[in-house]
């Protein structure tokens, strides 16, 4: 499992694409089915883009999102997992904002560990975590 | 040498630029200058204006405001382009220039001050950026705020590119990324 992380637009797919060769048919975008449907992921994309709005669903339809991971960790193993960092600004009021804030960074940690290769990226910046 | 920084909120980043920049200047006996790109609508913004003129007081920097069209100050007979630029913030240009105070909201501002951006390093060769990070909020936002989250991106990212140094500033440390 390779997991990239960094703020919002700061190039983590366009470092995916080059680095890993990945195409626009590989990629599962968990952000197109935000609030819409039931929270899923296809487990035979080869990566997955925007899981932080993955998490989101989950927290909108009662689902511990971190729980998902375990039970799918292996299916999980190679996959490359892109997300927004979303942990880091201020505490939304709402609640379930405030919920998928934490459950993020449940999630990342997770991910994290689980992962062998981490990296951040930060203005089109990759830095190699792990 | 072009130089990019940014961070988070109340971290020390202006205030690390402004260092930067004043070393870099006395260092080659160049002109020091502090590109002034906020444009006062009312009392607070004043005030605020004062708080800062007084915290650069003393240090050597002559004042230009140039809220938009930040390449103009290319063309300008007083400015000489070899001297040494504090340019703070990219955030309150792109702002100003995407939502003109006396004005309709543009929302291809991006592009635009991004170019003008690449060309002012570019122009001047000793240029200090001062950009805020504000990609980390657990918020889905409206699409005009996203589309200048967006549009910041891409000036930070289009700077981190063409800068020799990009400094991310944490709470008391500065990570050299570049």
């Amino acid at each position: 499992m390779i997991l990239i992380f960094g703020g919002a637009f700061q190039g983590k797919l366009d470092y995916a694409k080059e680095t890993y060769g990945l195409s626009d048919g590989e990629i599962f975008d968990c952000a197109e089915n935000d609030g819409s449907y039931w929270p899923s992921v296809d487990l035979n994309a080869r990566a997955l883009n925007h899981f932080d709005r993955f998490v989101l669903a989950c927290v909108r339809e009662g689902i511990e999102a971190k729980e998902y991971l375990v039970s799918n960790v292996d299916a999980l193993s190679d996959k490359i997992i892109l997300a927004d960092d979303v942990t880091q600004g201020v505490v939304p009021m709402n609640r379930d904002e405030r919920a998928w804030r934490e459950e993020v960074g449940r999630c990342l940690v997770y991910l994290g560990k689980h992962a062998e290769h981490v990296i951040r990226v930060y203005c089109g910046i990759p830095q190699v975590v792990k | 040498m072009n130089i990019f920084v940014s961070g988070g909120c109340k971290n020390g980043k202006s205030l690390h630029a402004q260092e930067l920049a004043r070393d870099m200047a006395a260092d080659r006996g160049a002109a020091l200058y502090y590109v002034a790109t906020m444009i006062p609508t009312d009392q607070e913004d004043r005030t605020r204006i004062r708080r800062h003129l007084a915290a650069r007081d003393g240090w050597g920097f002559a004042t230009l405001e140039q809220g938009t069209d930040l390449c103009a100050l290319l063309e300008r007979p007083d400015v000489d382009r070899n001297g040494v630029f504090l340019m703070d913030s990219v955030t309150a240009l792109l702002s100003n220039e995407m939502f003109p105070p006396e004005g309709e909201y543009d929302p291809d501002a991006g592009a635009r001050v991004a170019a003008d951006l690449e060309r002012f390093a570019r122009g001047t060769g000793s240029t200090v950026f001062v950009s805020d990070y504000i990609y980390s909020d657990a918020r889905v936002f409206d699409s005009v705020t996203e589309n200048y989250r967006h549009a910041l991106a891409l000036c930070d990212r289009t700077l981190a590119a063409v800068c020799d140094r990009v400094i991310e500033t944490g709470f008391g440390f500065f990570k050299e990324l570049k």
